[in-house]
């Protein structure tokens, strides 16, 4: 065992330790265990997310701006056939979950079994500043469960939009489990530790790996299409007022959720770099290298699309003027992004297979992703992407204690 | 340690957002773009572009050749445009689009000569600076633009624009003939001249949705509609091509034809409008686009409902792009004296490369191509993509022109 760990797990964290992280232990709602830093040598090893609170972790813990390095987003069916089958599931699911966003030695099995962890991450089994994020697709809430009356007002099936080219293959499901950490190794084994906690009562659909993109060279990560994404990503108390579910129409057991829309985009990235650079800038509306809006100087500067109705500077179908036209009739349209850029293979044709994970949280579905998404329809950079997956699912509230469980209210 | 640092940058966008609108806007302590500013002003980089006067900075900028980083900065009261020309009068660096009170950063290798700067604010007449010559070993530059008027593309256009009415003429045709094959019940003959009109459309250069809502009508595909190839949204060659491959009947897919014909007609009659092949400008985008596109869709099997037909359709996309080169070829040049000559001779050899899969000059829509033939093709269509990327580049109608 670990005894600094057992301690941190306490919550008997000390301020010692003068961590390699100036600043404090507490970043972001993250804690940083000293010892496991000194140890492994890399602090962001031993970084953690509070697992218990009234909102999941993986949204605002940590946020957009500060997300993990990386990601997977899978999707699974549920092959339990009965409402109690479907509680243990998400049971088992809660106490994996607990126990991989704390880390910690896991227990010795003795030589009569086969050991209780891959040992991927070591022994130690570091937390790797891992949050877990769980959310219930439409189809959950068909007749198998009784479920039907209380699907959150809003959570239906993805349909296409006009410039997707969706594959059945990549869609939907019954669960979404989002996995974000610190190193791709700990996404990977959580996944892992995961599956085998939960096999029989729930079968994998598909999943896409993700990374995300450090500063380059500063300011918010870039995409695949070089260009920085999420500048304008609400945050603080917006982010909170955007996100989370507190309609009173809504089940009460929804109470804290938030409505996840995910959508797997893949973009022609050689198509793209054949485009000059004056067409790129105008179909985001912003500069390439410096992130600023094509009206401004910096990348945080507010564009002024009421000074420029015309469209002379920022044009009127640029991405980022459809997407969010600053106006007070579309302010409750925005929404909260959690991205990450992923890579395949080749195609068919031998184009790369890389693009988009577009992760979108917000409390109304109908109100901010579809509509926006409809501004979006046939915009100029469609020719360049192709949304090709994903679907709706309903975060679920929080885990509040550790007494708690994923969707303790909505089976009760 | 991001953290921290994000939140001072936050604050600061905060205060300054709230300020005066200075045109420079430096964030403290957020490195990057900012501090490029900051270094490109204190080197006196800065160019400034107002309503009636244009880099007046210039006159005493430094003269050395070599890597040079601008900032430059609108004092003008409407947006505007800003070049650097060599002393041939070619574009050498651009800002498309300033707004008031902004400022771009702008990286350019100069080599040894003179350059001055010329500003187009908009509704008012251009300005320009006072040609400087520049001194030093620096190597040679990027290429520089010799600017093209809309005018310059206006003879081009016309062509192009008679050329695809006479493509349509000859679909329309081939239309006809497939509501015949259908009246008749002839299925096996349906799908024969289904092959030839989807090479017919191909054959008139819009196949990448260039001819908007008019031209989906025509070629659309069930990908983004709501209930798939179910749904009464999908329309045209595809539709008919879905159903003669998934056994639909005659009499369906007659009604089918007929509804295309119709799409074919307003096509035609709306030709000239910008929005289909009225606008000049769009014709240096169509030199790439028409292969982007059969890389895009049919080449990735993509678009396939049934036919089969992308080596087809993607050696009819190599047939018009040359025709829409060869209207261009006077523009190109001048600017670009070995593109076409080269594209010609790429063309040529992804053509061959598609060739190569038929037999008894048949396309084989049902025989797969060896991983060789296919590797063949994919990497010809891919070179030639790479020198057809510059067309737009070289043939591109700047505001200030």
């Amino acid at each position: 065992m670990n005894p600094s760990r057992r301690n941190f797990l306490k919550g008997a964290v000390s301020g010692a330790a003068g961590t390699a992280l100036a600043g404090g232990v507490l970043i972001e709602g993250a804690r940083v265990d000293a010892n496991a830093a000194t140890t492994t040598g890399d602090p962001a090893a031993g970084m953690t997310y509070p697992f218990h609170g009234p909102n999941q972790a993986g949204i605002l813990t940590p946020g957009p701006a500060s997300k993990q390095a990386a990601s997977v987003v899978a999707s699974f069916d549920v092959t339990a056939t009965s409402k109690a089958g479907l509680a243990e599931l998400l049971q088992a699911l809660t106490s994996r979950a607990r126990v991989l966003t704390a880390g910690g030695t896991p227990p010795d099995l003795g030589v009569g079994q086969p050991p209780s962890d891959s040992d991927v991450l070591g022994p130690a089994m570091p937390a790797d500043g891992l949050t877990i994020t769980v959310g219930a697709g439409a189809s959950l809430f068909d007749g198998r469960f009784g479920l039907a009356s209380r699907k959150p007002l809003r959570l239906t099936t993805m349909t296409a939009f006009p410039n997707d080219a969706l594959e059945d293959a990549w869609l939907h499901g019954d669960l979404s489990i989002q996995l974000c950490a610190n190193h791709a190794d700990a996404v990977h084994h959580a996944l892992r530790d995961i599956t085998r906690h939960t096999r029989g009562a729930m079968q994998p659909r598909w999943k896409m790996q993700g990374y995300a993109s450090p500063p380059r060279p500063s300011g918010t990560g870039r995409n695949l299409l070089g260009f920085k994404d999420g500048t304008a990503n609400p945050t603080g108390s917006l982010a909170t007022s955007l996100i989370w579910v507190d309609n009173p129409a809504e089940p009460a057991w929804a109470r804290g959720g938030s409505y996840q829309a995910v959508r797997l985009i893949r973009m022609l990235v050689e198509f793209w770099d054949r485009v000059s650079i004056t067409e790129q800038e105008g179909m985001f509306g912003r500069r390439r290298d410096s992130g600023a809006p094509l009206d401004g100087t910096s990348e945080f500067d507010t564009p002024d699309f009421a000074a420029d109705p015309q469209g002379n500077v920022i044009p009127l179908d640029s991405h980022i003027r459809l997407a969010n036209p600053r106006t007070t009739a579309t302010e409750n349209n925005r929404l909260v992004r959690r991205s990450y850029s992923y890579d395949l293979g080749f195609d068919d044709n031998g184009n790369m297979q890389a693009g988009h994970i577009f992760l979108a949280y917000q409390q109304d579905l109908e109100r901010q992703f579809i509509t926006v998404q409809k501004r979006l329809v046939d915009e100029p950079l469609a020719d360049y992407v192709q949304p090709f997956g994903g679907g709706y699912f309903y975060v679920l509230p929080g885990v509040r204690d550790s007494a708690d469980w994923y969707g303790r209210g909505l089976l009760a | 340690m991001r953290w921290g640092k994000w939140a001072t940058a936050a604050v600061a966008v905060a205060v300054v957002g709230g300020g005066t609108g200075t045109a420079l806007m430096v964030l403290p302590g957020s490195g990057g773009v900012s501090s490029a500013v900051a270094s490109a002003a204190a080197t006196g980089d800065t160019m400034t572009m107002t309503d009636t006067s244009c880099a007046s900075e210039w006159a005493k900028a430094p003269t050395s050749a070599g890597g040079r980083t601008f900032t430059i900065t609108s004092g003008a009261t409407v947006p505007g445009e800003v070049n650097l020309d060599n002393a041939a009068g070619q574009v050498v660096a651009e800002v498309e689009s300033m707004a008031p009170r902004s400022s771009v950063r702008l990286s350019v290798t100069l080599g040894a000569g003179s350059y001055r700067w010329y500003c187009y604010p908009q509704g008012k007449p251009s300005t320009h600076s006072a040609p400087i010559a520049l001194t030093g070993a620096a190597g040679p530059g990027p290429v520089a633009v010799s600017p093209v008027a809309l005018s310059d593309l206006a003879g081009p256009g016309q062509q192009y624009e008679t050329y695809a009415a006479g493509s349509l003429a000859t679909l329309a045709a081939k239309v006809t003939q497939i509501q015949g094959d259908l009246r008749a019940g002839r299925l096996a003959a349906a799908r024969t001249d289904w092959l030839q009109a989807q090479m017919d459309w191909e054959l008139v250069g819009a196949s990448y949705d260039s001819f908007g809502d008019l031209g989906q009508a025509v070629d659309g595909l069930p990908a983004g509609l709501p209930r798939g190839v179910a749904d009464p949204q999908f329309t045209g060659l595809h539709r008919l091509e879905y159903g003669l491959w998934h056994g639909q009947d005659a009499a369906t897919l007659e009604t089918v034809a007929t509804q295309l014909q119709a799409s074919i007609g307003r096509v035609r009659a709306n030709l000239s409008s910008p929005g289909l092949a009225g606008d000049p400008a769009q014709l240096p985008v169509r030199a790439h686009e028409i292969l982007e596109d059969a890389l895009r869709d049919h080449l990735s099997l993509m678009d396939n409902e049934g036919g089969g037909a992308g080596y087809a359709e993607t050696y009819a996309d190599a047939q018009v792009t040359r025709v829409v080169l060869s209207e261009l070829a006077p523009l190109i040049a001048t600017r670009a004296p070995s593109l076409v000559s080269t594209a010609s001779g790429q063309l040529s050899a992804l053509q061959s490369a598609l060739f190569a899969t038929t037999a008894n000059f048949q396309w084989q829509p049902a025989k797969p191509a060896t991983r060789a033939q296919r590797d063949k093709i994919d990497a010809d269509i891919d070179a030639t993509l790479e020198t057809l990327s510059v067309v737009p580049d070289i043939l591109e109608v700047h505001r200030g022109q």
